[in-house]
């Protein structure tokens, strides 16, 4: 982000010392680039690239606290930074003792991302001054280096000079390159405004999250979903991608923030709350920065951190955490200070901002991981049930779970997958009466739509973003599409989908709600939008706002006493807001931030339980909290801390309704006499799809299957309504998991097509005794359909 | 393990068509679980379904042929790979050959934590006996083929320090190394002009730049000398196989009812015979007749020395694998068809395979001390100690396979497991490929 200015002045010991904040004596003997780059062990057993991880940062020199979601800076020729509040929204200076000075662009942005400098060789008012990328308003602001606004950047769009969600960006050469999210590439324009072209790509970046140039020219760009890196030539051709999902060394959990000093690449890698080091071929270097886990918590230890700019020389490192409102400045590790381990995996109990709720189920997403959860309601406390979710872009994977929804009666989850532009659906055994424990079997996933390619999948351009889902009152499933300010809905099966309506006054659809409003003496259901930027909650039936005035709703619920409930994410709060009109203020049910019993820290998701209780989401506590629709904190379930089983030692056991859970979902109905005796596929083993679309005939050599023994199948497909014709039009692939190890098959199956619905698959492995799943899936358009079986080898 | 109800058991009209069709073994019955009868002193009685287990994992048979190596099973290349083997001139410092970290006298491997040739490799060395029967090599799995692992550690600074272009050079100055050399692969390329050290290397630096020199006519003739020094190598290796152990004894006595062979287990054996089949849960991963599914799992062990873990291991090693120029589908391999090159046609690249390493056998186990990818762990009661208690494992991330829980075994159980792995051992091997060639 900071490339373009030379700091000159190097930060005094003496001064540093005085600063609040610091932790140990600076050193100013600041390390040297080579002495950094020197850390990869060349005596590897061939080429493993072990590294000998030596974490050169860490001690924590300056920490500027009290910042209004800081989620950019860049490091000032006098030692200072330049910090973008995005809830300011504004751009401040601060100098190198961290004091705040002037701060400007409040009347322009709406939610500023990150800042660069523009160089002092710039013509005219251009010369250091900043441009901002603006994700609200899908633009790029230009200032001089007194704040007086020059330009504007970009307008909403997809084409040439358009921008959708701008984020991470850096100056570089006369060009600004910034990360256009929404439009999957990375935009380039001169420092005038002029349109350059953009790199990447839907094929090549997911949701690239930051940018920055490197030597010779080189440009990184961190891919927030894709979970890597990658290194385009000044041409903008990819040349290498390093990084791979995961929480271990060199693998990444949402990587934001890019920073290219001194022959060394330096990524935020949020979820992981730390910040890894490489070198321009992509080898890790070294890692600093561990998960704080109590509120405020800093010293070296991050809480989702977003972005990072190095001093000249690289020996300091300033990181964002917009959570936390403040700006640590890392200095080396003091030697005298104990080493601290960095977690190697996260917490288990992180939660992503999605829940629902329904008969006496509740279901959570963490988008990083990935992973959905499932819980049953018992004496008032949820039990995890089962979960599910393995990263990747194959049936029943998913790249970055967004949202979920549930229907009990219909045994059904739905999951808006974000990242690849789908909503997959699975459904779960489970009775009520069972003495339950956690099943990994529980779930299995049913079939998806795919919405990369718009409703009816030729067009990349029309991609659908699915950020929030709601079962409506008919039992169809809404979709909030940020990326085309849209709403979407589908039936239960996915099979119809339609554009509901768009409204220009939209800002950012990201979740909705069913409500409920008298109408000629009934009541009548309709669907809410929560329009995030907006700070409102819009009827979908009319346009009409239903209630107005928050900073940043993440998500709504209509209860049933009447109270619209809202998270508020940047107030850190959760209100209600009485429609029945007897009370205009809202009522406040939670306020932060803060890890109290009666706080909540960004929460995001909500849903109402039967027996006059909501779960929301307290996304920056990782926990959920159940309340009484009243607001009494009744329970919290995973945490940050330790501090839940307290809390849950106050509660008394409570009595769950009855489940209204709907019978166990049974095999579709098939009339086996339908299949011709003349038909290759007939005697061989049959499989219904497990939503019933599909009969799918499957013949293995050798037969049986063998573990450790490779087999090939040869796969039939028809319609189970007409078992004697073979279906074309389809894709078909094999693939296999054991999921009480949570593992799958290190083999990718290859399917040959012989025929109208009529395959062969080579290749597949099952390399251990045990239970293992077969799944068979079978894609037409854009909807796809399992069919699986399981198998016991012994 | 138990064995639940088939999760969406289909409906009673299809269970029907099941058992009626070919797919019957592959169905599960429900409560099959071996359950075997302890009697004192005399060792255990094992059921239809231990046994039908232990049928499994013994005889070893023969290596499976290697079809990307014509020269795998010629006696000639045999000897000749018998000679390089033990040949200390193979390398780059004139002292070290295969055989000094792959010592016959401890089955092929050396004792050590981390190897030692003429630096520290970062990876313990494993034993050799049976490893051409083996599906992946190196502890990450990063060579596809015996022959195209024995070329790496020639070249890898650490171990033997040499280079391709001086092999072809030795092999040339060495009357008996040429004579049986070009007896077997026909005559070595002319030499008019080659450095006397070269070989490609990523991260550049003089021998890269004297590779880069030669022609690239030339390369290939090195690459092609190189290549059938590693396959002479092989032919060698596939020569250390045993099969004769104990426990094969006891295996072929129980299918047969020999009860004097039987007994070549004595009772303790037996017992954890029995625990590795059962509570255990051992034949999971090490399954099949090597004792070993050839995979790669995370166990989640700290490195040697302590510290952080920051090897990926199998994750890293199967780009190496795809690009490695010796791999099956590689110029030099003899069959670069669909079944020779299966392990490579259908890898996948998962992210949960950081970390991973490869499932070692454990026949000879008792003569390949320390255990482990880098020797962590000392002996076997410490190896069986770590799976009893997993003491030490680093938290899994979520992303990894959960397939390790602490077995809580008590000391008279890890006692007779430890029997057990004593009786994988085999009986000696034909000396005369234990010792250096004459």
């Amino acid at each position: 982000m900071d490339r373009a200015r030379r700091p000159s002045l190097t930060p005094s010991s003496t001064a540093a010392r005085g600063v609040r904040g610091i932790r140990a004596a600076w050193v100013l003997a600041a390390l040297s680039a080579s002495s950094l780059a020197a850390q990869v062990d060349d005596a590897t057993d061939g080429a493993a690239g072990l590294a000998r991880v030596n974490t050169k940062l860490g001690g924590c020199a300056l920490t500027i606290p009290g910042l209004q979601e800081p989620t950019g800076v860049a490091s000032l020729a006098d030692g200072g930074w330049v910090i973008v509040e995005s809830a300011g929204p504004r751009l401040c200076l601060f100098d190198a003792q961290g004091k705040r000075g002037a701060s400007f662009g409040d009347q322009l942005l709406l939610e500023p991302r990150d800042v660069a400098l523009l160089p002092s060789d710039a013509e005219g008012k251009l010369a250091n001054g900043f441009v901002v990328s603006d994700m609200g308003r899908h633009a790029l602001f230009v200032f001089a280096a007194d704040g007086e606004h020059l330009a504007t950047i970009g307008k909403r769009g997809a084409g040439d000079g358009c921008l959708n969600m701008p984020d991470g960006l850096d100056v570089a050469g006369g060009r600004i390159a910034v990360a256009d999210t929404q439009n999957q590439r990375v935009a380039l324009f001169d420092l005038r405004g002029g349109w350059l072209g953009a790199w990447g790509g839907p094929d090549e970046l997911r949701a690239p999250t930051d940018v920055v140039f490197g030597a010779e020219g080189d440009c990184f760009v961190a891919d927030g979903i894709g979970q890597r890196v990658l290194r385009l030539d000044p041409s903008g051709k990819q040349v290498a991608a390093f990084g791979t999902p995961g929480p271990n060394p060199g693998q990444f959990a949402g990587p934001t923030g890019v920073f290219w000093r001194a022959g060394l690449l330096h990524v935020v890698d949020r979820d992981n709350s730390r910040v890894q080091v490489f070198d321009a071929a992509g080898a890790l270097d070294n890692w600093y920065g561990i998960h704080a886990l109590r509120p405020r918590e800093g010293d070296g230890k991050l809480h989702y951190p977003l972005r990072v700019a190095l001093n000249a020389d690289g020996s300091r490192a300033a990181v964002v955490e917009p959570v936390e409102g403040r700006m640590q400045v890392l200095g080396p590790v003091d030697p005298s200070l104990p080493v601290l381990a960095p977690l190697p995996a996260l917490p288990p109990s992180h939660f992503g901002g999605a829940v629902d709720a329904d008969g006496g189920l509740l279901v959570t997403a963490e988008p990083s991981i990935p992973r959905v959860q499932l819980w049953r309601m018992q004496d008032g406390e949820p039990i995890e049930i089962t979960n599910f979710g393995t990263y990747g872009e194959g049936s029943g994977q998913m790249l970055w779970p967004a949202d979920v929804a549930l229907d009990a009666r219909a045994r059904r989850i739905y999951v808006a997958d974000s990242g690849s532009a789908r909503i997959s659906v699975f459904d779960f055994r489970f009775e009520p009466s069972e003495e339950t424990g956690f099943d990994p079997e529980r779930a299995r996933f049913v079939l998806q739509r795919d919405l990369s390619r718009g409703l009816d999948g030729k067009d990349a351009a029309q991609r659908i973003d699915p950020q929030g889902l709601w079962r409506d009152a008919e039992g169809g499933i809404c979709v909030a599409d940020p990326r085309n300010r849209a709403v979407w809905r589908f039936d239960a099966g996915l099979t119809k989908g339609e554009r509901v309506a768009t409204r220009a006054d939209w800002l950012e659809p990201v979740d909705g709600c069913v409500g409920r409003v008298a109408d000629a003496g009934a009541t009548r259901a309709e669907d809410w939008v929560v329009d995030r930027l907006g700070g409102r909650v819009v009827s979908l039936h009319d346009g009409r706002t239903v209630a107005k005035g928050f900073r940043r709703p993440a998500a709504a619920l209509f209860a049933s006493n009447g109270v619209l409930l809202v998270s508020d994410s940047a107030a850190d709060a959760i209100l209600g807001v009485d429609l029945s009109g007897q009370r205009a203020e809202p009522i406040v049910l939670a306020q932060g931030p803060g890890l109290g019993p009666d706080q909540v820290t960004r929460p995001r998701g909500l849903a109402e339980l039967a027996g006059g209780r909501f779960v929301a989401i307290d996304w920056a506590n990782h926990r959920g909290v159940i309340r009484a629709l009243d607001g009494k904190f009744q329970r919290a379930f995973g945490s940050r801390l330790f501090l839940v089983a307290t809390f849950a030692a106050q509660t008394e056991k409570q009595a769950e309704p009855a489940s209204t859970l709907g019978p166990a979902p049974r095999p579709a109905p098939f009339d086996a006499a339908a299949v011709p005796s003349s038909a290759p596929w007939h005697g061989t083993q049959r499989l219904i799809s497990n939503d019933g679309r599909f009969a799918v005939f499957v013949r293995p050599t050798p037969d049986p299957i063998q573990e450790r023994q490779t087999f090939s199948l040869e796969i039939f497909v028809t319609a189970r309504a007409q078992p004697d014709v073979l279906l074309s039009g389809l894709d078909l692939r094999v693939d296999a998991a054991m999921p009480e190890h949570g593992h799958g098959i290190n083999v990718v199956p290859k399917t040959t097509r012989l025929g109208d619905g009529h395959f062969r698959v080579e290749g597949t492995r099952l390399h251990m005794p045990g239970r293992w799943e077969v799944y068979v899936d079978l894609r037409e358009g854009t909807r796809s359909e399992r069919a699986q079986w399981t198998l016991e080898l012994d | 393990m138990s064995v639940r109800a088939t999760s969406f058991a289909p409906a009673p009209a299809l269970l029907a068509l099941a058992a009626a069709v070919a797919f019957a073994g592959a169905w599960v019955a429900p409560g099959q679980e071996s359950r075997p009868i302890a009697k004192a002193d005399e060792g255990i009685e094992f059921d239809a379904i231990a046994r039908a287990r232990i049928a499994r994992l013994s005889p070893l048979g023969a290596p499976p042929a290697d079809p990307t190596n014509a020269f795998a099973d010629d006696p000639r290349a045999a000897v000749l790979g018998h000679r390089l083997f033990f040949d200390t001139q193979l390398g780059g410092d004139s002292k070290i050959s295969c055989a000094h970290c792959h010592d016959p006298e401890r089955a092929f491997s050396d004792g050590k934590t981390l190897a030692e040739g003429v630096g520290r490799a970062t990876r313990n060395a494993p034993g050799l006996i049976n490893v051409a029967h083996q599906r992946w090599f190196f502890w990450d799995g990063r060579a596809d083929s015996l022959w195209a692992q024995a070329l790496q550690p020639i070249e890898n600074p650490v171990e033997m320090a040499g280079d391709r272009v001086a092999v072809v050079h030795r092999l040339a100055a060495d009357e008996t190394l040429r004579r049986e050399y070009e007896a077997i692969f026909g005559a070595l390329p002319a030499r008019e002009g080659w450095p006397r050290h070269a070989r490609p290397d990523p991260k550049g630096g003089a021998l890269d730049a004297a590779w880069s020199s030669m022609r690239e006519a030339d390369r290939e003739r090195v690459d092609r000398v190189f290549a059938n020094v590693g396959k002479a190598l092989a032919a060698y290796q596939r020569k250390l196989v045993g099969g004769t152990s104990a426990f094969d004894r006891f295996a072929r006595g129980l299918a047969q009812g020999d009860a004097a062979a039987i007994a070549s287990l004595e009772p303790a054996a037996q017992r954890g015979l029995a625990l590795f089949l059962g509570k255990g849960n051992c034949r999971t991963c090490h399954s099949g007749p090597l004792l070993s599914d050839g995979e790669f799992h995370d166990l989640q062990l700290r490195p040697f020395g302590g510290g952080e873990r920051v090897d990926p291991a199998r994750l890293a090693a199967i780009d190496l694998v795809l690009a490695d120029p010796f791999n099956a589908l590689g110029p030099h391999s003899d069959d670069r068809g669909p079944n020779a090159s299966e392990h490579l046609r259908f890898l996948a690249r998962g992210s949960e395979l950081w970390g991973a390493i490869r499932t070692p056998t454990l026949r000879n186990v008792a003569r390949t001390a320390p255990y482990m990818d880098q020797g962590q762990l000392p002996d076997l009661r410490a190896v069986l100690r770590f799976y009893s208690t997993r003491e030490g494992a680093a938290p899994a991330g979520h992303h990894q396979e959960s397939v390790l829980k602490p077995l809580e075994l008590s000391d008279a159980e890890i006692a007779d497991l430890e029997a057990f792995l004593l009786s994988l051992t085999d009986e000696p091997l034909d000396a005369r490929w234990l010792e250096p060639p004459p």
